[in-house]
């Protein structure tokens, strides 16, 4: 990874990221930059989403179920936001608090009827089970159900397998969060960083700080941490040297002057931060080919919240992560397809995905335990809006030990998907990115290169 | 100083084992590193010179000293503690010494009502962690109740536990951070905060909420690696001791229901009515109870009420893969990342056979450091963020009494940057604790947050501007009291040996001497007292400009080197 040739070569210039690619290399720009390849953007919400509670049966049998399974967890049709015949999305993915469900979609409602986002009902593990956070979260992010000693993450395999990536002049993959994904795991040229736009080392006397040009051969001490973890070998050594050498590439972006294109609105949140973070990464084109974020939060045993659409001071737990997370949706998305390079969606994949979905019956806390089958959504200009897959159905019969949604769509079957159609990676190498992973069968989520 | 104490700066070398560093630094020899150090480095949040002297002081051998050490350090209630807990109370914290009802009238039913503040308990409770790291002659004890605070995580700063996490820290981790597993383990399933976060209060007969039964298996006693989770009941074969060797989803949902009444006395609709079922404290509420029997790790259990709660934690904690599970954190918490099995499971067996003993945790802890006492893997573990952050205070002798404040104040900027590490005090949110292994807390984010914290600390002043919080002054001038010994290699030199007290790379100190020198003659001694604590402009004689700041710089960015992370 060198990346300190590319900074010099652009750090005088990145002063906005709007500016088009070839202020930053000049004529023959096209030839350097990132090749404008696809991204692929894996959110991972922690703690398992009670996907029937935001995509949820709005008529049909299968709300018939829903009500009878779901008692007072069951969120009334007159409060949801029908996106279908017989399926509706919970009202806080497509308006605030006070917005009534009838009022003008926005987040993934909007998108939805864009034909941007695609949905997954019923997507999991395949034959394996655990109801153990720990475990499931392992397994996805290696890719590897039944088996968290892997030790590779698929990304890190995906990057291996795949052909023709562009040359990285950062980092072909950025995890978005404090300590390295586990989807990440092996990746020495990945880069973990929660916050790009506050990562400085800027706690010493201004005097000292960093180097004053005006000041023959000052050197500020912001200067001597690389040379300081240049000498010496071992994994603490290697990760200083990335840390060092990140201080510097994210030192030389300016996230704080950037300006959102589209007017598009990022929630002032960690998650809105990253998501911002990304955009301007991937305007950035510097060769990124992953990015990952995390947004946690999502093991609501107790006082999971019911929606009260119209009524702005109702506090509803769920939908306001819903919400949360539905407004930096939208606003990446924005910022991105309004981008005056073009429309960047185009070459952005978006899956979002938990690692387990709960429990059909609510429990007495007014919240709902760990379960099984889940929903995943992708969004992007290259998916194909809509439902994919099979519902496993919520009838007695098509419960997991009488309790649970079964799992109908592999979660692999959609990452693989993604990688095949959108990733460049050959369907032959499918095998060395999800290891035992036999039967690739297109949900047809994305659209073929 | 003794000369015992952590060797000189040259001439000693990495000990063989070193795991941190892949290679050998030429001009080092092949001594191991000073066992006084090695000892301490493993044992307190980082070792001063005066705790290396005392140390030495204790006994005429090796040996003899660390068992010692360790006779006063587990025996921590004897070992006089006034200066840490005179501190605290100049500190004036207003919320440590508040009973459960008291917390619950004043920060819950109080802030419900405009009252105080939710979250002072858990502000000050942090304050007071930070504070007795540092402070503390009790430095085991102290790692010890962070391990138990790790293993039995709570989110302290959520909206419902923070009210209560003082009561938490004092009356449930902190007394059994060396005693009894069992009576712990106890004291945390009828704790507020842990009712609170896994859910169990709400956990009752019809409608069971297995939160926290998953949770008490998977990481609080049997671990994940005995989880079998399609197994039906009686498919898990039983060990000699009659106990299934694992458990499985069945196990978890028979569990929740041994629990079910295990709850909070939090005013709910249908408690009784008044005062005393809304002060925050225990309750076991027999009308929420499922009756029935259970069938738990192959034995059935009958219908005892609250009595069943406390045979399940008396089979998880008899149980052989309890000792294990525990064993291999505390090892990996005290030694390595991956200790030997051969430790671990030498560790089990005496988990196991005093498991009701009242000094079952000690026993154990004191089994592991003598065990692979005598210098043998140094430094194969990293300090975590907060870990660093107690070492640069500790070393630097700082002066400090941190308050829960937010603001633009020193404490708040401090705590604000530790957060941002991600290891803030009790801000994990998962119920599996902050990760003990070191490929968690290497990533750029973790290192690049960790070293703006500490490139900070010697900049920070107290409150009322007196004083900067490290006395890096004060002790360079103790250490160098002759002006013509501060050259730059002298000043360097004094605060590697204070700092880490083994060799670092030749190429770090010649760059850390250059940068403090700029263009001074290597042997021209420095002024680092004209103008203190800013110095002048002298763009012309870099040597000369703002020379205190610069040193300030040097020793922050020693508390970076790759050299003081290792323990």
């Amino acid at each position: 990874m060198k990346r300190r040739t590319f900074i010099k070569g652009c750090c005088a210039a990145a002063v906005g990221a709007t500016l088009p690619m070839s202020a930053f290399f000049g004529p023959a720009g096209a030839a350097v930059r990132g090749s404008g390849g696809d991204v692929l953007v894996y959110v991972f919400l922690r703690g398992g989403l009670d996907g029937l509670h935001l995509v949820v049966p709005y008529a049909g049998s299968e709300r018939g179920h829903y009500e009878l399974l779901r008692a007072e967890l069951a969120i009334p049709e007159a409060n949801l936001r029908p996106i279908s015949a017989d399926w509706a999305l919970h009202p806080r993915a497509g308006g605030g608090a006070g917005d009534a469900v009838g009022s003008a979609p926005k987040w993934l409602h909007r998108l939805w009827q864009q034909g941007e986002l695609a949905i997954v009902q019923g997507a999991g593990m395949p034959e394996h089970l655990s109801r153990s956070h720990f475990d499931a979260q392992a397994w996805m992010d290696l890719g590897t159900p039944g088996d968290n000693s892997t030790a590779d993450g698929w990304i890190t395999r995906y990057l291996a397998a795949a052909s023709g990536l562009p040359a990285a002049q950062l980092a072909p993959v950025i995890g978005l969060a404090d300590t390295r994904p586990r989807s990440l795991t092996g990746a020495n040229e990945a880069l973990t960083v929660a916050l790009p736009s506050e990562f400085r080392v800027d706690g010493f006397h201004w005097s000292w700080r960093s180097s004053d040009p005006d000041i023959g051969s000052h050197q500020g001490a912001q200067e001597l941490i690389a040379p300081l973890w240049a000498a010496g070998s071992g994994p603490l050594l290697n990760s200083g040297r990335d840390a060092a050498e990140a201080l510097e590439t994210m030192g030389s972006l300016d996230f704080a002057a950037y300006e959102p294109e589209g007017g598009a609105l990022y929630p002032d949140t960690t998650l809105g931060s990253q998501f911002r973070s990304l955009a301007q990464l991937i305007k950035f084109d510097t060769g990124l080919v992953a990015a990952t974020l995390d947004y946690g939060g999502w093991d609501t045993h107790a006082g999971q919240g019911m929606p009260q659409p119209g009524n702005a001071g109702h506090y509803d737990y769920f939908g306001n992560r819903v919400e949360e997370l539905s407004r930096a949706l939208d606003a990446f998305h924005t910022d991105l397809s309004t981008s005056s390079q073009g429309n960047l969606m185009n070459r952005v994949n978006v899956v979002v995905l938990s690692e387990f979905g709960r429990k059909v019956r609510p429990n007495e806390s007014g919240g709902s335990d760990h379960g099984h089958g889940n929903v995943m959504l992708a969004l992007g200009g290259r998916v194909n809006g809509g439902f994919h897959g099979s519902f496993p159905g919520l009838d007695a019969g098509s419960l997991l030990e009488a309790q649970d949604l079964a799992s109908s769509s592999d979660f692999r079957q959609v990452l693989a998907e993604a990688l095949v159609r959108r990733m460049g990676l050959p369907q032959a190498q499918l095998e060395a990115v999800f290891p035992g992973f036999e039967s690739y069968s297109p949900l047809g989520v994305f659209e073929s290169a | 100083m003794d000369s015992n104490a952590g060797g000189t700066m040259r001439g000693v070398a990495q000990g063989s084992d070193d795991r941190i560093f892949a290679d050998r630094f030429e001009d080092h020899s092949g001594a191991a590193p000073d066992f006084a150090r090695s000892i301490l480095e493993r044992t307190t949040y980082g070792a001063r010179p005066e705790d290396i002297e005392y140390f030495l002081s204790l006994a005429s051998s090796d040996e003899d000293r660390l068992h010692a050490w360790l006779d006063q350090q587990l025996a921590w209630q004897d070992l006089p503690d006034t200066a840490a807990e005179q501190r605290i109370a100049d500190a004036g914290y207003q919320t440590l010494d508040k009973s459960i009802e008291q917390l619950w009238a004043d920060h819950v039913r109080g802030a419900l009502s405009g009252g105080s503040d939710r979250y002072l308990p858990a502000a000050e409770t942090e304050a007071a962690r930070l504070l007795r790291a540092v402070y503390s002659r009790r430095q085991l004890y102290e790692l010890m109740v962070e391990f138990w605070h790790d293993h039995f995580n709570v989110a302290g700063w959520d909206f419902s536990i923070a009210p209560v996490l003082a009561h938490y820290d004092r009356d449930v981790i902190r007394p059994g951070a060396l005693g009894n597993f069992r009576q712990l383990l106890e004291d945390v399933a009828r704790s507020t905060a842990m009712l609170l976060y896994l859910d169990n209060n709400s956990n009752r007969a019809g409608g069971y909420n297995e939160n926290w039964a998953r949770e008490l298996l998977e990481l609080h006693t049997l671990g994940s690696d005995v989880y079998f989770p399609g197994a039906t009941h009686g498919e898990i074969e039983k060990g000699d001791d009659g106990l299934a060797v694992g458990y499985s989803d069945a196990d978890v949902y028979d569990v929740a229901r041994c629990f079910t009444g295990w709850t909070v006395r939090n005013g709910h609709w249908q408690l009784p009515d008044g005062p005393d079922y809304d002060n925050g404290a225990f309750l076991y509420y027999a009308n929420w109870h499922e009756g029935g029997n259970k069938f738990v790790l192959g034995s059935w259990i009958g219908p005892l009420g609250q009595l069943e709660a406390s045979l399940v934690m008396d089979f998880l904690c008899m149980h052989r893969q309890t000792a294990r599970h525990l064993c291999e954190k505390l090892c990996r918490r005290l030694i390595d990342d991956e200790p030997s099995q051969a430790l671990v499971e030498s560790a089990a067996e005496i988990w196991h056979e005093h498991w009701q003993s009242d000094d079952q945790i000690a026993l154990v802890v004191r089994h592991i450091l003598t065990e692979t006492a005598l210098g043998e893997g140094f430094g194969a573990k990293l300090r975590r963020p907060f870990e660093l952050l107690c070492a640069a205070l500790r070393k630097t002798g700082a002066d400090f009494e941190p308050q829960p404040d937010s603001g633009w104040s020193p404490y708040g900027e401090l705590l604000s940057r530790l957060r941002q590490t991600g290891h803030g005090c009790f801000r994990w949110p998962a119920p599996d604790g902050y990760p003990d292994r070191s490929d968690a807390w290497t990533s750029a984010s973790v290192m690049g947050q960790s070293w703006r914290l500490l490139s900070r600390l010697p900049e920070l002043r107290r409150p009322d501007d007196s004083d900067f919080l490290l006395r890096i002054q004060h002790l360079t001038l103790e250490g160098l009291p002759a002006p013509a010994d501060r050259t730059a290699a002298g000043l360097v030199d004094l605060w590697l040996q204070r700092l880490i007290g083994r060799p670092v790379a030749a190429v770090r100190r010649t760059q850390l001497v250059d940068f403090l020198r700029q263009d001074a003659a290597p042997d021209t001694p420095l002024d680092i007292t004209s103008g203190y604590p800013t110095g002048q402009w002298s763009a012309g004689k870099l040597s000369a400009h703002y020379t205190p700041p610069r040193l300030r710089a040097t020793v922050a960015m020693i508390m970076m080197l790759p050299e003081f992370y290792q323990r």
